[in-house]
């Protein structure tokens, strides 16, 4: 008999070994039983014998009754070896008697017949049926091979005691006789045999389908145990099984907590889209393209897709609920839906939470928008904290002295603003002596706090968090509420947050006004600067205006002719003013250039003319100096970007210096070149050159060289620090080479003008 | 003889210009501020007007600008001597309808010569 298990699909192959749900294992039943040998019924070894015995003890009652008198000696044999071969088996346990002896004992048991026919006189006919009884308890009992050797050694038995009898074993009645009992024996024997081993296997077989069974039945219990202690022990989730047209079946504790209603009332009668809001499931349903029913939330789940959504679920007591859902289909071993099981969990908490940073995210928005006004800011920050974390009323307190005073108030402690309090028996001034954030619980209890001011403000539990920027704590945030044990962890990060803000906003407030200040002192001065050179110019140049014009009125005799001596203080007078005023001119330029407030408007420049007409400007100064100023400019010298007046006062300078430095007689070259994209100028004197050690400071300002100074000739040494200037600012360069004795040779560099360059106009702040 | 009206509040300039102008051959009014200037220039209407800019109340600039909105001023030759050196007082100048522009210090040489050109050009 075969019995084949039904598999599970192949998923669950691997956890067969810790499987829990009911499955027959496949079992082979043979045909054989052999591994019941001759093991006796344990506890019925009596039982089985009592029959045998009985009839044994009939039999001896027999044939006294019936035979002749018995041999006595062949009757004491019998009896002994039946006896033997009954109660043997008593003395062993069961299943633990040799084979041989079980073998030997149904032979024993013929062979006591055998005798108790001879001890009778040798008639078989009474006796064949005693012959049956060892065969058949082989048959029952034993194996087929064991019955077969039960059979021939009834066989022998019956031969040998014919013999022995003498009653002629092979006379034919008596050859008839023991074929027929040996026919009847072995048919007999063989069909109680085999009937036998059917019955035996078929309750074997069936015992183990019934361990199995009893076996899977424990697994399923201990499934559903486990299944139910799960439900059970979630008590925070709600999960709520429902069968394919959502009618609920599992209903479990945490559902039942959560949404208050009994399982009872629940399961197999009211289905799952009870618990849910009917505005929200019509709103899935429509964008889902559905009506309103249970499919709405089965669709996905119907295609494997576990869906987890927000709902609001609607309790017992009518309240609203928000949840996530998250739902799928249970599906038997053919893959057909069998059911529905939803996880929910209160997401009230989660919705709380994401509020709360909502609204601390509109207060970081509202104080960025209310912008520097300190106040308002404070007083939207105080009203957050209110409404964020339920304070009746909230303070903000600086620290005055001994004591605390508050600086703004909201809510409850409104009209205590200005308010003073000694900063020893306020939790405030405790707040900002120790840096960090304090909570008193009740102020009833707590020794921190002067517990007769609390109560004046109402104030049964406070929370008072130092407004900190950077390193130090200005002030205090302080709420308090009426009730004792008020303010939960959250609502201390909220106000810590808060407070946070706060302090950044005060230290805001104050970089603000700070810089808005220095901002204003820098404007002021910059226009000041600005002034400075123009008001400087104007007031300088006009006492200067009637000096020079003077002196050369009177030099041409407009004030009536001159003595040679007058003439002489006259000239001296008037060459002084007039170094006067170039020291002015020079060191007002300086000035203008360092304070920044020099422009350079660049436009497009023909170099060619601007040089000659420095040269024709120059012109009269090199002749009074005998120096012969030479001047050329190429064709191709073509155009610059340049300030036209700034860069003909750099080439002013630099040629008034080399006519300067000349020797009477000598040759100053002024040359304009092009090269590339370069434009060159050069200025080549052959005058008094310049010291090594002093040609790399010659664009210092107020640097004059030692061969000047030394001739004492005239200079402010800020000729060259304004060239400098100049020609950086028209993004070139300058550059100095000389020999003491035979003259310097100074090279200004710019770049030429692009054929579509535009002015444009350079700005640049005081250089070094 | 050309007339020329000087207006400037300093009197070392009006003593100047007049000795050299007179000297010069023209004839020479003088005014020490803008209002007394503009005054004089729209009743004279002289030949050439060297203006100061720098002078309290009304400014040469604002002068400047007010005769060239009156049609008997309009093409009068106006020079402005000032000590406003910089560049961008120089375009202002200009702008403000100036003919010449000179930066004190100045050579009154040079000053004869240019009001000289100024009332000549004027003339044609």
């Amino acid at each position: 008999m075969t019995v084949h298990a039904t598999r599970r699909p192949k998923a669950f192959a691997a956890d067969r070994s810790r499987e829990r749900t009911p499955c027959i294992c496949s079992v082979q039943v043979g045909a054989s039983a052999s591994r019941w040998g001759l093991v006796m019924p344990s506890d019925r070894i009596a039982g089985r014998l009592a029959p045998f015995a009985m009839v044994a003890f009939i039999a001896y009652v027999l044939s006294f009754a019936f035979g002749t008198t018995p041999k006595i000696a062949p009757l004491i044999l019998s009896a002994g070896l039946t006896v033997l071969a009954l109660g043997l088996p008593l003395c062993f346990r069961p299943g633990r008697m040799p084979r041989v002896l079980r073998l030997a004992l149904p032979g024993a048991c013929l062979v006591a017949v055998a005798l108790l026919r001879w001890s009778a006189g040798g008639q078989l006919s009474g006796y064949g049926p005693l012959f049956m009884l060892p065969v058949l308890w082989v048959a029952l009992y034993g194996s087929s091979a064991e019955l077969a050797a039960a059979l021939m050694v009834l066989v022998a038995t019956l031969l040998t005691s014919a013999s022995l009898v003498g009653a002629g074993a092979f006379a034919p009645a008596e050859l008839r006789r023991t074929l027929l009992v040996v026919a009847v024996a072995s048919f007999t024997g063989i069909s109680v045999h085999r009937l036998v081993s059917a019955v035996r296997a078929k309750a074997m077989a069936l015992r183990e389908q019934t361990a199995a069974l009893r076996d899977a039945e424990r697994r399923a219990r201990s499934a559903r145990d486990l299944f139910a202690g799960v439900l059970r022990a979630a008590t925070e989730c709600a999960i709520i099984a429902t069968d394919p047209d959502g009618i609920i079946t599992v209903f479990n504790e945490g559902a039942q907590r959560m949404l208050g209603y009994d399982a009872g009332e629940m399961v197999g009668r009211r289905g799952l889209a009870a618990l849910h809001l009917a505005r929200e499931v019509a709103q899935r349903a429509s964008q889902l393209g559905l009506e309103p029913c249970f499919e709405v939330f089965a669709e996905a789940p119907r295609y494997g897709i576990a869906e987890t959504r927000e709902w609001t679920y609607v309790r017992r007591d009518r309240c609203h609920l928000p949840v996530a859902a998250t739902m799928t289909a249970m599906r038997n071993p053919n893959d057909e839906v069998t059911g529905f099981i939803v996880i929910a969990t209160n997401i009230t908490a989660r919705r709380m939470e994401q509020a709360r940073t909502r609204a601390i995210i509109a207060t970081q928005a509202e104080i960025a928008s209310a912008g520097h006004e300190l106040n308002t800011v404070m007083e939207r920050i105080a009203a957050r904290a209110l409404s964020l974390t339920g304070a009746a009323g909230a303070t903000v307190e600086v620290p005055d002295r001994d004591e605390m005073v508050c600086a703004l108030a909201a809510g409850s402690l409104a009209s205590f603003v200005g308010m003073r309090l000694d900063r020893a028996g306020s939790l405030s001034g405790l707040c900002l002596a120790e840096k960090r954030i304090l909570s008193s619980e009740d102020a009833a209890l707590d020794p921190r706090v002067d517990r007769d001011s609390c109560h004046q403000f109402g104030a049964r539990s406070m929370v008072a968090v130092p407004l900190r920027h950077k390193e130090t704590v200005q002030a205090v945030l302080k709420v308090v509420a009426p009730l004792a044990h008020a303010f939960s962890e959250s609502d201390i990060e909220t106000l810590e947050l808060l407070a946070n803000l706060m302090g950044a906003a005060l230290a805001h407030a104050e970089d603000y006004v700070r810089l808005a200040e220095a901002n204003s002192r820098l404007l002021e001065l910059d226009r000041l600067k600005d002034g400075f050179v123009a008001t400087a110019s104007h007031e300088l140049r006009t006492p200067m205006a009637s000096i020079i014009a003077y002196t050369e009125m009177l030099h041409d005799g407009d004030g009536g002719p001159l003595t040679p001596d007058q003439e002489r203080m006259v000239s001296a007078v008037g060459r002084n003013s007039r170094r006067l005023l170039g020291l002015i001119e020079d060191l007002l330029a300086l000035s203008e250039i360092e304070s920044g407030a020099l422009k350079t408007r660049r436009a497009p420049t023909e170099l060619r003319p601007l040089v000659e007409a420095v040269g024709e400007a120059l012109r009269p100064t090199a002749e009074a100096a005998s120096v012969d100023l030479q001047v050329e400019a190429g064709d191709d010298v073509g155009t610059i970007l340049a300030d036209a007046a700034q860069l003909d006062r750099a080439l002013m300078n630099v040629v008034a210096n080399a006519i300067k430095f000349s020797i009477p007689g000598g040759r100053v070259d002024l040359r304009a070149t092009r090269r590339g994209a370069l434009v060159e100028i050069g200025v080549t004197d052959r005058g008094i050159g310049i010291a090594p050690q002093d040609q790399e400071r010659m664009f210092e300002r107020f640097f004059r060289a030692a061969g000047a100074r030394e001739r004492a000739i005239p200079g402010t040494g800020l000729g060259l620090a304004i060239v400098k200037e100049i020609v950086t600012r028209h993004g070139g360069e300058v550059s100095l080479e000389s020999k003491l004795g035979e003259g310097t040779r100074v090279t200004l560099r710019l770049p030429a003008a692009a054929p579509d360059a535009t002015a444009d106009q350079v700005n640049i702040a005081a250089t070094t | 003889m050309p007339t020329v009206l000087v207006v400037d509040d300093d009197p070392d300039i009006r003593d100047i210009a007049t000795m050299k102008l007179e000297q010069a051959g023209l004839e020479v009014v003088t005014e020490a501020d803008g209002e007394g200037g503009l005054a004089a220039a729209l009743e004279l209407v002289p030949d050439a007007l060297l203006l100061d800019w720098m002078m309290p109340r009304l400014t040469g600039i604002e002068v400047c600008v007010r005769l060239r909105e009156h049609p008997q001023t309009a093409r009068l030759p106006i020079i402005l001597l000032t000590a406003k050196a910089q560049e961008a007082d120089i375009e202002r100048g200009f702008a403000a309808g100036a003919n010449d522009y000179i930066v004190k210090p100045f050579s009154p040489r040079e000053l004869v010569a240019r009001i000289t050109a100024a009332l000549a050009r004027g003339a044609k």
